[in-house]
């Protein structure tokens, strides 16, 4: 399986993020919160919270880029943010796959349980984050 | 970014956390190749994350990132951290259980049996410890003859007291006998031995010597028993040892030892 993955083509796809950010910044006093703050709150509440990607594993990771902190809040951030990413991938080939079986199973009007995930389904959800999947056709 | 293994343990792990999130969502199975993708997915992400945070943080000349330095990381990889938040808060939560950690069970020590001789003082003490005082001493196992002439008296009396009542007690079974009657739960332990029927009273063979006394007593007569037998007992004379030797015998001869009765047989002596 060969992919490319586009980072580039996520930050202009999500170029609005790092403008509402600035903007919320410098409105203190608006209803919401700034995200830095809210993210400081946040991590508090992350003492108690387990994400499913296990601390260590993230850890491994963080430090094989170079990234060493003792606190585990940010470690569980940082899992929690990585998570939330697939997560939404996941759903939108979710969307794509029951778009398919609603087309095939108009007749029957029950739309069927048994979902798998397949790379049919992730492809066009990956794209629309930018990560071009190609796969071989055959296998040398 | 240097190359990072496939088969690791971490990676695993990461693809158990990527089938949870599958199934969070509502898959219920799903492609290998699907699987492997969103792993690859998720592992360049986090690295990614890392490498930017560090990044940041260190253009803010400092040496640990904040929360501040990951904030910014999250942002230049486009993820909508508003929504964290509501994101942790989804139901159902799923997090991997705790793996089972088969901790190596603790070795059994080596039985330590001989006593642990200090070292002398010259020796160093990253030296092998001493062998045990067994695998060089020799010490025998078994008591040897006690020669002291007490203890040799003492066993010898009460061997022959343990003979002489228990052939009072064979007697006593073996002969018509008749119980007396002591306490009730003493009853028919106190016997005692009839006499058979004599002409002459029955202590008149222990009166007049006889040649028999002088030579050494034939080996199957409980004539020879009675010497050993104490006078608190009621046991009849030699005549009736005679008679019983004829109920006991096959043989009618007294001198020949005739061992078909293993009861008849005389008593080992012990030490003398």
């Amino acid at each position: 399986i060969i992919f490319k993955m586009a980072v580039s083509q996520e930050l202009q796809a999500r170029n609005k993020t790092p403008v509402e950010g600035d903007i919320s910044k410098q409105d203190s006093g608006s209803q919401g919160e700034t995200p830095e703050l809210s993210l400081v709150d946040f991590c508090t509440q992350l003492d108690d919270y387990t994400p499913t990607i296990p601390d260590a594993v993230t850890l491994h990771y963080l430090q094989q880029s170079g990234f060493n902190t003792d606190d585990p809040r940010l470690v569980r951030l940082i899992s929690l943010a990585a998570q939330k990413f697939i997560s939404d991938i996941v759903n939108d080939s979710l969307q794509h796959c029951k778009l398919r079986g609603s087309a095939q199973n108009t007749r029957k009007g029950t739309k069927d349980k048994k979902l798998t995930l397949t790379l049919e389904d992730l492809a066009p959800a990956l794209a629309e984050y930018g990560i071009n999947l190609r796969k071989p056709l055959y296998f040398t | 970014m240097q190359a990072v293994s496939m088969e690791t343990s971490k990676r695993k792990a990461l693809q158990c956390s990527v089938a949870a999130l599958c199934v969070e969502s509502g898959y219920l199975s799903a492609d290998r190749g699907a699987i492997e993708t969103l792993t690859q997915i998720l592992q360049g992400y986090i690295i990614e994350i890392g490498r930017t945070a560090k990044v940041y943080c260190e253009m803010a000349q400092r040496l640990e990132p904040t929360v501040s330095d990951v904030n910014l990381a999250l942002i230049d990889v486009g993820s909508k951290y508003n929504s964290l938040d509501s994101y942790s808060k989804r139901f159902p939560r799923r997090h991997l259980p705790r793996q089972l950690r088969n901790y190596p069970s603790p070795q059994p020590k080596n039985l330590q049996v001989g006593s642990k001789t200090p070292r002398p003082p010259h020796v160093p003490s990253y030296l092998p410890p001493l062998p045990d005082s067994h695998t060089y001493i020799r010490t025998p196992t078994f008591v040897g003859p006690q020669t002291d002439y007490r203890t040799i008296k003492e066993k010898l009396s009460i061997q022959r007291y343990h003979s002489s009542k228990s052939l009072s007690k064979l007697l006593a079974q073996t002969r018509p006998s008749k119980p007396i009657a002591g306490e009730v739960d003493t009853e028919g332990i106190y016997t005692v031995i009839l006499p058979g029927r004599t002409n002459e009273p029955v202590y008149i063979k222990a009166l007049i010597p006889s040649t028999e006394d002088e030579v050494d007593p034939p080996l199957n007569t409980v004539h020879s028993t009675s010497h050993l037998i104490d006078q608190s007992d009621l046991i009849e004379s030699n005549q009736t040892s005679q008679q019983s030797n004829d109920e006991g015998d096959h043989d009618d001869n007294e001198t020949e030892p005739m061992y078909t009765n293993p009861f008849m047989k005389p008593p080992t002596r012990p030490i003398q």
